[in-house]
């Protein structure tokens, strides 16, 4: 029986009003297979929250605080993002203790897996209140028709429904739908939470070469090399950059011969069948495909172009050839 | 839904049904903003199948310079 001993919000020196006015404190768990979801679900509430940090790729888990009217009473939500990646998976008996609830938020194609996940919160945390949340492609109309009251509208109510559960210490599942329309784009988390964060979830470098291996790339120490006429390429994929290295032409003095590294982003997110693969991932496996196949976008290859022109071709060297021809002179003087 | 390959632990999607690659990507709801589909290590394209057990990777858009 779940019999939760709800505690009243810490009244330290540090915090500020927002937190000292909240009555109540609940630890809630958020699982599933897909990072980017949670994390779109999660920047969905996150105006409401005052707290936010990555520490997902450090630690196997990232924190966010909302704090919710729930029938008068004000409950701060301290929603604990659990990293589901084997890394961190012996470390979830220490971040789901002292849970008062759970969200297992799933994609439709993968909602048969619900059970797995309230198994695992049922053994480490006893039966407290579970809410399974699909996120469904389809339009919000569509789900209001067929799953009336299981529909929710916005991510932000989960927490609601839940802290009642809570409250009235109700611990069986419950299934709700949510539509994907309903979440923020993904290009809005990542100006939220900035590249840099998202370059820090460690690559997953076993997987990356199998699949590249699989794509029919060589890869060897850790790198994939790629030449064509122009240039060698090199993608490390154990950080995922890129350098480009003209091949020397006979015009010049060696100066292009130098390494340079050409930065490249994602613009939209990827998918994978395999949810161990992560955006990181798909990322440098994009890369990869894009020059092997010659598919840059345009302003990746301009930069490319910048590299790779000759600087003493055309317009220099005409110049540094009259240079040269001026030096010559002087000498002979 | 899922099974371990038994290689690298590498799970795999399984499909209770074969299902095209257009059909997944409404599903997805990701139409249009993708680079590139690789089924088992192959470029696919909207109709090409996704069999039980294929490796689907959605390559993600790529920027920068």
């Amino acid at each position: 029986m779940f019999c939760p001993v709800l505690r009243e919000a810490e009244k330290g020196p540090v915090g500020s009003g927002y937190l000292l006015s909240s009555e109540f404190v609940f630890k809630v768990l958020v699982v599933g297979p897909r990072e980017e979801v949670k994390d779109r679900f999660l920047l969905s509430m996150d105006s409401n929250s005052y707290f936010l940090e990555c520490f997902k790729s450090i630690v196997g888990v990232s924190l966010q605080v909302n704090v919710i009217n729930v029938k008068g009473r004000m409950v701060k939500i301290q929603i604990w993002d659990v990293y589901d990646s084997p890394p961190f998976k012996s470390m979830f008996h220490h971040y789901f203790k002292g849970a008062y609830g759970a969200i297992v938020l799933l994609t439709r194609r993968v909602e048969g897996e619900a059970p797995k996940y309230i198994e695992e919160i049922y053994k480490h945390c006893g039966k407290i209140p579970v809410l399974v949340i699909i996120v469904d492609e389809r339009s919000p109309q569509e789900l209001f028709i067929e799953y009336g009251d299981s529909y929710i509208e916005d991510p932000i109510e989960s927490l609601k429904i839940l802290s009642e559960r809570i409250f009235e210490r109700r611990s069986e599942p419950l299934y709700l739908r949510l539509s994907y329309s309903t979440l923020p784009p993904y290009a809005q988390l990542l100006s939220r939470r900035k590249l840099e964060n998202l370059a820090t979830i460690p690559l997953n470098v076993p997987l990356i070469r199998e699949v590249l291996e699989a794509m029919g790339f060589c890869t060897e120490n850790d790198e994939v090399i790629l030449r064509d006429e122009r240039a060698i390429w090199t993608v490390d994929l154990r950080t995922g950059e890129v350098y480009l290295q003209p091949i020397q032409c006979d015009e010049c003095e060696r100066d292009c011969v130098k390494k340079e590294k050409v930065c490249m982003i994602l613009a939209s997110s990827g998918w994978s069948s395999n949810p161990d693969i992560s955006q990181s991932d798909l990322l440098v496996i994009a890369k990869v495909y894009a020059i092997a196949n010659k598919e840059l976008p345009p302003d990746v290859q301009e930069k490319v172009n910048e590299i790779l022109a000759c600087p003493y071709k055309e317009n220099k060297k005409p110049e540094r050839r009259r240079r040269k021809r001026a030096t010559r002179q002087e000498i002979r003087i | 839904m899922s099974e371990s390959s038994g290689k690298l632990g590498l799970l795999k999607f399984v499909s209770k049904r074969s299902i095209r690659v257009g059909e997944l990507l409404a599903e997805l709801g990701v139409s249009k903003d993708y680079f590139t589909v690789i089924v088992d290590g192959r470029k696919a394209d909207s109709e090409s199948l996704v069999d039980e057990g294929s490796l689907v990777i959605v390559l993600p858009r790529i920027a920068g310079g």
